[in-house]
């Protein structure tokens, strides 16, 4: 066995989010696959492994989905993992391809995340499954409700208010209108965001991202192979990632409103980054962003700006594309699309930002080092991902 | 050159008790840290596998992060595959974080009848929708008419007589709880011919856990000298189905890993996954034990080394968790065996269309 390496990103490929019910998860797969392979000069026989990841296999209702993905992610008769932790997914899975590679065990992985949504008739019924048969199904908990006291104890602890809810959300679908991939660019107002109804108190539809499908891959390499094919490498500089308790009611901290394992992802991955001022020295962060008052408790969590603060920082404008810290300039997943597993796409664009390659999208400024955030299981997992150059 | 080690094992299955699958994978996880001498702070993270259809829940994973001590730790990385996928991909994790303590663990709830009927969930959701789905519907046992498509195609490639398959699982079943005579497996009623009923082993609960770490100052269970995976297309008409291929390829990288070059002469014991008995014939000639169309030969009239407690069809088949119970079982009654080489094979998918394959060296 190899000693431990250090592990860049060689690529990343898109495609469109949408509902997409003519195309299936392996031509999504095939798609994004080749798009990496062909962006970074390689060839299939190049991968030395696949990881892939879904959110669970009820989104689309099959069971072992990722075992139907292999020819078309190119991967057949090689090594093939599938990781599934929900939304976090987003970011656990890079985070395996990272290992993959800095163990040594390979040089070469494609990590694929994907989706597909549409098949499901009925997406909220089977998210429910998510809940525990014996305790809280039969109390009648499902995810509107329980996002609703989440936000609410966060609006509460912190005095945020509906209104900075809904600046962010009039920020992030206005810069999904400049990402040729996203399924809801649109300018719209803080009053078309007010006025838009309740899900669960006091989260609002427009605060919410919608149903989508897609699929988004990465190709994570060695230090060594990389620079062989890229003159301007960039690398994972650190990756966090923490976990609380399933039992909703019996987090660590006995408070919804702030998100002590979130905190604990974010502070890995600034140590192993060396890190210790995430304000100056992030250059542009993709926060894991399915309804508005989450991407503030992941700002907030990532240190962008203080504990609480996130209200304020998205008021003064400092989240916007040409602010100091630009926030998920590619619209996020309230912007983009919300296929759930794909929500590696977050990590995705810090590497165009990284390189420059963001098109309409790429942040008014230079940018070294730039995070991304995921988040999933029973609100319970969040995992920080640091990219940059030297 | 770090080493990743097996600080301590521990496996649990209910008996007479009525467990979770919580508070299963709590007590093999007690176990397993009782026999590293560890203290649950010592985790730094974790690597579980389950099928959500098979637990009933979605995103199963979630509900067991208290059991194995993950609590506001690395704890979340959840693979959909079976048991010994996860020791691959512990080892990697353990690899890049060395002095680590990852937490490796794999709980199935596939013996109990749950609500909302998810067995039959996962019968309806076998395959993708597009091709395969249609084709098969109505067909009560997707997962078996894998298997029996392979099996179908295995004897008649090498002219085997459907008996000898039924020898085999009648010889494994002896020593478990619901031993099968050849008569009563060819007698059971047909659910994907030339497989019976009685050729399936019988589904339980069970968990295990492995606790890995490139430094164990307490002693270790084994090292991991070899680790191996792979996939092929989950499409059954895209493969040829007479042969262990992912299993090869697994193997393969394995045996090169640990230097094996003769497996038949070096590994002292194999776990070779055996839920419908030929999968178990295919496995033998894919680890390199055995020629093509000889491995029932070879595990009937051959050496014992070969699933010598009968494996899942002996102690029941605990399906996502199944291969990483039989590889602790195997180092616990190894243990004192110092040296020995232990190979642990699992699959998971459509008839075994991904495959993994790690290879123990005890007491290291």
């Amino acid at each position: 066995m190899k000693q431990k390496q250090r592990v860049g990103i060689a690529s990343v490929g898109m495609m469109p989010f949408n509902r997409i019910l003519e195309e299936t998860s392996e031509e999504m797969a095939y798609r994004v696959a080749k798009d990496a392979l062909d962006k970074a000069g390689l060839r299939r026989d190049d991968i030395d492994a696949w990881v892939v990841g879904s959110a669970v296999d009820a989104f689309s209702g099959v069971n072992e989905s990722d075992k139907f993905l292999v020819a078309g992610a190119g991967g057949s008769g090689k090594p093939w993992f599938r990781n599934a932790t929900s939304g976090s997914t987003a970011v656990s899975t890079p985070d395996l391809a990272y290992s993959m590679v800095a163990s040594g065990q390979v040089d070469v992985v494609m990590c694929i995340c994907y989706e597909k949504m549409s098949d499901n008739e009925n997406s909220q019924k089977v998210f429910n499954y998510v809940y525990d048969p014996a305790w809280v199904r039969p109390v009648g908990l499902n995810v509107p409700l329980q996002c609703g006291i989440e936000a609410r104890a966060y609006l509460h602890r912190y005095g945020i208010e509906e209104e900075e809810m809904a600046m962010l959300s009039v920020q992030s679908l206005g810069n999904a209108l400049d990402n040729p991939y996203a399924q809801r660019g649109k300018a719209i107002t803080i009053q078309d965001v007010l006025d838009s109804p309740y899900i669960s108190w006091p989260v609002k539809v427009l605060d919410t991202s919608p149903v989508s499908d897609g699929a988004r891959a990465a190709i994570f390499i060695s230090e060594d192979k990389l620079k062989e094919i890229d003159d301007d490498p960039v690398y994972v500089k650190g990756i966090g990632r923490g976990a609380d308790s399933y039992w909703y009611m019996g987090r660590r901290n006995n408070d919804l409103g702030r998100l002590d394992y979130a905190y604990l992802g974010a502070k890995q991955a600034y140590e192993m980054a060396g890190i210790k001022n995430p304000q100056t020295e992030v250059h542009v962060a993709e926060v894991y962003d399915p309804f508005t008052y989450k991407a503030m408790q992941h700002m907030e969590a990532a240190g962008l700006c203080e504990e609480g603060g996130a209200g304020k920082f998205v008021r003064e404008g400092h989240a916007r594309r040409d602010g100091k810290l630009p926030v998920t300039p590619s619209g996020g997943l309230l912007g983009e699309g919300n296929p759930i597993g794909a929500g590696m796409s977050r990590m995705t664009w810090t590497w165009l930002q990284v390189k420059g390659l963001a098109g309409g999208c790429q942040v008014d400024r230079d940018v070294d080092t730039a995070i991304s955030t995921g988040w999933g299981g029973m609100y319970q997992y969040n995992a920080t991902m640091v990219v940059g150059r030297d | 050159m770090s080493t990743v080690k097996v600080a301590g094992i521990g496996w649990a299955q209910p008996g007479d008790e009525r467990l979770s699958h919580a508070e299963l994978l709590y007590r093999s996880t007690r176990k397993a840290l009782e026999d590293a001498g560890l203290k649950r702070d010592a985790i730094t993270s974790a690597v579980t596998t389950s099928f959500d259809y098979i637990e009933g829940r979605n995103l199963s994973n979630q509900f067991t992060l208290d059991s194995i001590g993950g609590v506001m730790k690395s704890c979340d990385l959840r693979l959909s595959d079976d048991g010994i996928h996860s020791i691959a991909a512990g080892t990697m994790e353990a690899l890049s974080e060395p002095g680590g303590v990852v937490v490796v663990g794999a709980v199935q709830m596939a013996g109990t009848e749950l609500i909302d009927s998810t067995n039959r969930v996962v019968e309806e959701t076998f395959f993708e929708p597009l091709y395969l789905r249609p084709v098969l519907e109505g067909h009560a046992n997707p997962e078996a008419l894998a298997f029996g498509l392979a099996a179908r195609a295995y004897l008649a490639r090498h002219g085997i007589d459907e008996k000898r398959l039924a020898e085999l699982v009648a010889a494994r079943s002896a020593g478990g709880e619901e031993a099968r005579t050849v008569e009563e497996i060819l007698d059971s009623p047909v659910i994907a011919g030339p497989l019976h009923d009685g050729h399936r082993a019988r589904r339980v609960d069970a968990a295990a856990t492995l606790i890995l770490t490139t430094d164990a100052p307490n002693g270790a269970r084994a090292s991991i000298r070899g680790i191996g995976w792979c996939a092929e297309d989950g499409q059954l008409a895209n493969r040829d189905l007479s042969e262990q291929r992912p299993t090869a390829l697994a193997a393969e990288r394995a045996y090169a890993d640990a230097g094996v070059t003769d497996p038949a002469a070096e590994l002292a014991r194999v776990e070779a996954y055996n839920a419908y008995g030929i999968d178990e014939a295919m496995t033998v000639e894919a680890l390199g034990l055995a020629a093509a169309g000889k491995g029932l030969d070879a595990l009937l009239d051959g050496d014992a080394k070969v699933n010598p407690t009968g494996g899942v069809q002996g102690s029941g088949w605990a399906r996502g968790a199944a291969s990483l119970v039989q590889a602790v079982k195997a180092m616990e009654e190894m243990s004192g065996q110092s040296g020995a080489l232990l190979a642990s094979q699992g699959w998971s998918g459509p008839g075994a269309s991904s495959s993994a394959v790690a290879v123990f060296e005890i007491g290291a």
